[in-house]
């Protein structure tokens, strides 16, 4: 049984129609809970944390984000493999990819992939992660 | 008969008595077999050999690749022993002094057949002489290529280590700037600052281990009396704390009472079962058992994961320092110093480490003599301590 992280639900009065999902997939539980509670505070978007490939491949069968902040260096597996099975699910409507990753070589290979739409070093600035987010044109 | 022919006639025989010295370079020779010490010496000769028997300088002679590596560059004997000293952990001067003593082993060994050097006999000494520093040449140059590399590799895991839980101390403080400015309910960001920075030492204590064992002649330990059941019981105890997620179980059988480092004993298990929960199948349990072995003279710690079979030629590498498991691999596999860690504690103790890979999964095995004999010591050892 995976232990529940400790993320704060969403404040009431940020309700909308449709609150929109940030998918957050690090293999470090307190860096994810941590990025999730910022991102919560500084959007309006919901944050939904993972820490490893397969509950981020199990989260992705029930419900679509409509953005994933990717870690690539995920024993035993890898971001390299989510964006697969995430580009074969939902094909055209692929939810934009932000990569933040603290290898700077899988860095630049996801810099080159067209799948990923933006890419930063760790440690990411959280307000520059809330900014891309914000600016993130509704559907 | 002439020197070229003498060593294409011997020259298994040649590279077997240099093997042999090669075995006396320590520690690094201590984990290398007849075969790999031995390795390519063999083709170095024969390459020099028939140099010889063709005219111009040395550098201009034959360029017979031995191997291709991972760039495709075409690589010569000497080459692929350079690169291979490099990463079997010897020294400059060690590398250096295989060549000299390949030089001596086969001078002597040809004088030995002849009663006399004439000039003819001197001009081949001399294209020998060239043939033998070409190939030191190459090979150190490639030896300082693959230090270069390794350091880069290194530079590169040691930033990648500690990044993470920078970014958890930033996200953290961050969040409480923010808790504090909205006087909202204090986020429980401080319990994870504390933990990130624990990360964080523990990255530098496996730097700083990782330089003595280079630079020191190994590890030293300060052994004490202790049972390995008792401590690796409650090593994983305190880890089960840690990942509330993950079932640690654990079964021990025998007498297990033995002298060992304490300190560096609780550190070894503790790398084996943290890298059995990030490497194991998701959700599953691990075990660690502790039994006796060699009618009772050694106890062995066994670290068993479920998960994928790791391929065997990951499962040779995964105790080298910084080595990667595959070049594809983007996993992070056999990146950082935990295993390399436990090899040397258990060397430092007279043990070894194992690791075997199967469909039913991964399993670890640290093997140490009860006795403190081969314990390799500080000096400062507590060995009437219970």
């Amino acid at each position: 049984m995976a232990q529940r992280l400790l993320v704060p639900s969403m404040n009431e009065t940020t309700a909308e129609t449709h609150v929109r999902t940030v998918l957050v997939v690090d293999d470090s539980r307190d860096y994810v809970e941590a990025l999730c509670w910022l991102l919560q505070e500084l959007t309006r978007w919901r944050a939904a944390p993972v820490c490893t490939i397969a509950e981020a491949i199990e989260h992705i069968e029930h419900q679509r984000p409509d953005a994933v902040l990717l870690d690539l260096q995920m024993p035993p597996s890898s971001g390299f493999h989510f964006l697969d099975v995430l580009s074969a699910k939902f094909k055209e409507r692929l939810p934009a990819v932000y990569v933040v990753s603290g290898n700077a070589e899988l860095l630049d290979r996801a810099r080159g992939d067209q799948r990923v739409k933006a890419a930063a070093i760790k440690p990411a600035d959280p307000e520059s992660l809330a900014e891309w987010l914000n600016a993130m044109p509704t559907s | 008969m002439e020197l070229s022919e003498f060593i294409l006639a011997n020259a298994p025989l040649l590279a077997a008595e240099c093997g042999q010295f090669a075995g006396t370079l320590l520690p690094a020779a201590d984990s290398l077999d007849v075969e790999a010490l031995r390795n390519h010496t063999e083709q170095m000769l024969r390459k020099i050999a028939a140099d010889m028997q063709r005219s111009g300088p040395a550098a201009q002679r034959g360029q017979d690749a031995e191997r291709t590596n991972a760039e495709g560059e075409a690589l010569s004997a000497a080459q692929v022993r350079g690169d291979q000293r490099a990463e079997e952990g010897f020294t400059v001067s060690q590398t250096v002094a295989e060549f000299r003593a390949l030089r001596a082993i086969v001078l002597r060994r040809w004088l030995e057949t002849r009663p006399s050097i004439e000039a003819a006999g001197f001009e081949e000494l001399i294209r020998f002489n060239e043939g033998i520093d070409q190939a030191l040449a190459e090979a150190i140059h490639r030896y300082s290529v693959a230090i270069t590399l390794d350091r880069s590799q290194f530079l590169g895991v040691l930033s990648h280590e500690m990044r993470t839980p920078i970014a958890t101390i930033l996200s953290s403080a961050h969040a409480l700037r923010l808790a504090a400015d909205r006087q909202s309910t204090l986020p429980p960001a401080i319990e994870r600052t504390q933990r990130a920075a624990r990360s964080l030492v523990s990255v530098l204590d496996d730097l700083l281990d990782y330089v003595r064992c280079g630079v020191r002649g190994g590890m030293r330990l300060t052994p004490m009396a202790f049972s390995m059941d008792e401590l690796c019981k409650e090593v994983a105890s305190d880890m089960s704390d840690g990942y509330p997620d993950r079932a640690i179980e654990f079964e021990s059988d025998g007498d297990l009472r033995g002298t060992w480092d304490e300190q560096r004993i609780t550190q070894a298990v503790q790398n084996l079962v943290t890298n059995a929960l990030k490497y194991g199948a998701p959700r599953t349990p691990v075990l660690v058992a502790v039994r006796e072995s060699d009618e009772g003279a050694q106890v062995v710690v066994e670290v068993h994961n479920s998960g994928p079979p790791i391929p065997p030629r990951t499962l040779e590498s995964l105790f080298k320092p910084l080595v990667r498991g595959s070049e594809d691999d983007e996993s992070g596999i056999s990146l950082g110093l935990g295993l390399y860690i436990v090899r040397e504690i258990a060397g430092a103790h007279g043990g070894r480490v194992e690791a075997e890979s199967t469909d039913a999964g991964t399993v670890f095995r640290l093997v140490v003599p009860k006795a403190a004999d081969g314990i390799r010591t500080s000096g400062f050892g507590n060995l009437g301590k219970n």
